[in-house]
């Protein structure tokens, strides 16, 4: 039996979300299936509006080189995910929505959750297109059927 | 010398019986004077004896007869060998009581309470920090144990700690040195290497060309088409196509360029194949089997 991986990605950071991308990519690249799951705040990563505009919020990270009361300040999500962006594109990194693309078109399967929608009033046309269904736990529980989960 | 008379013998009788007569009547002499001073003393004597007897002296020495009879008659001969047993264990509890480091002990005690007045009044936080001492947390732990071996038998619900003095020692402090017990690790040889247990590829064979570990061709500028078309065919692909070649083509040429394998965003990136296109051309795996069949060795990296 051929192996498969879910993904259950559950915030939406620049820094949350890239994990999540590149072991569902690895995992494509060596011929292993994959699914990932967009809940609640991983929402923000599959909208039309968001995926351009992921935030890094450095407040209350012990790793962060920024301390925390600075972290705080208004915009600074924005300028931390700036400086993450920058370093990403040294590495030759796709950004979030094409990584998104070159996930659908490597045949890993994009699902956003239902009921997270309905609680951010989020509706099926705010979403990109790369994402293949809105379904609920049950049905994701039937699509990861003998699957490795990851939950991010 | 003459012969003694008849005389001389009467007259010497004579005076032998003067001189016993004499002695008689010295001794008589003396019990007569004896008689008053002997009376005197026996009065005395028996005044004295009386004063004690009235203070219950011979009262109280026949009542410790009596008690020493009764002791005898209770004592058995065993309980004589119970006490020789017990001294023995009394000597020895002596003998460690007085041993080289308790006696250093009491002698280091009285030291510090000597010198006491001279110590510094501990404030909250020295109680504080002096938890962390190693030396009084194990002294705390001493006196614990101590103090609940002395409740247990106090209240005689437990019986003595009585196995031997070095194991409980042992065991007391096996329990304050010893790390806490953590899951057991599994013997080395169980965990798989790689960490995942999963059967082994089967490694590719082609005639004619010396192939790494992996099934990469081991030296990449040996690549010939040739080679790419028997490779290949081994990793399911029987014919290959102009965008295969394209992919290749691309492959080489960054080989050349970089000496290293394209990743697959490389890939993509550099022959303008799509992803998905890629994809479809290889069976699985389309970084690797674009470096095995375009000669290179295995790409490394995450993307």
């Amino acid at each position: 039996m051929s192996r498969k991986v879910a993904i259950i990605v559950s915030k939406g950071g620049l820094d949350e979300v890239y994990p999540a991308f590149i072991l569902a990519n690895g995992a494509r690249q060596s011929g292993i299936e994959a699914s990932l799951f967009f809940t609640f705040y991983g929402l923000d990563a599959i909208m039309e509006t968001k995926v351009d505009r992921l935030h890094v919020n450095m407040a209350g990270n012990a790793s962060s080189p920024i301390p925390t009361v600075v972290a705080g300040l208004p915009g600074m999500e924005r300028v931390a995910a700036t400086m993450m962006q920058r370093q990403m594109q040294e590495l030759e990194l796709p950004g979030a929505r094409e990584f998104l693309e070159i996930l659908h078109d490597s045949g890993a399967r994009i699902y956003g959750c239902q009921l997270a929608m309905e609680m951010f009033k989020v509706d099926r046309d705010s979403l990109i297109p790369q994402v293949e269904d809105v379904i609920t736990v049950g049905d994701f529980f039937e699509i990861c059927d003998g699957a490795q989960v990851l939950f991010t | 010398m003459e012969t003694p008379t008849l005389e001389d013998k009467v007259d010497g009788l004579t005076a032998l019986v003067g001189e016993l007569v004499a002695q008689q009547r010295r001794q008589q002499e003396f019990w007569t004077d004896l008689g008053p001073i002997a009376r005197e003393v026996m009065t005395v004597a028996t005044e004295r004896l009386d004063g004690l007897e009235q203070r219950g002296l011979f009262a109280l020495g026949r009542e410790g007869l009596a008690v020493l009879d009764a002791v005898t008659a209770a004592v058995e001969p065993q309980d004589v060998r119970a006490l020789a047993e017990s001294a023995v264990a009394i000597l020895d509890a002596v003998r460690a009581v007085t041993q080289p480091e308790v006696m250093a002990l009491v002698a280091e005690a009285g030291e510090v309470m000597q010198h006491g007045d001279e110590l510094a009044g501990a404030s909250p936080w020295d109680v504080l920090s002096a938890g962390r001492d190693p030396d009084l947390r194990r002294g705390v732990a001493v006196v614990v144990e101590v103090l609940k071996q002395v409740g247990r038998v106090s209240q005689g619900l437990h019986p003595p700690d009585t196995t031997d003095g070095r194991a409980r020692r042992e065991r007391l402090l096996d329990r304050r040195t010893a790390p806490r017990s953590r899951r057991p690790r599994p013997p080395a040889e169980e965990i798989a290497p790689g960490g995942v247990s999963r059967p082994a590829e089967p490694t590719l064979q082609l005639e004619g060309w010396e192939l790494d570990a992996g099934g990469f061709l081991a030296d990449a500028d040996l690549w010939t088409e040739d080679f790419a078309h028997q490779m290949a065919a081994q990793v399911g692909v029987p014919a290959l196509t102009e965008e295969h070649w394209r992919v290749i083509r691309f492959a080489r040429a960054d080989w050349d360029a970089s000496r290293t394998s394209p990743n697959i965003r490389r890939i993509t990136l550099g022959s303008g194949v799509s992803t998905k296109a890629l994809y479809a051309l290889w069976p699985c795996s389309p970084g690797k089997t674009t470096a095995r069949v375009a000669g290179l060795p295995k790409p490394v990296g995450c993307l």
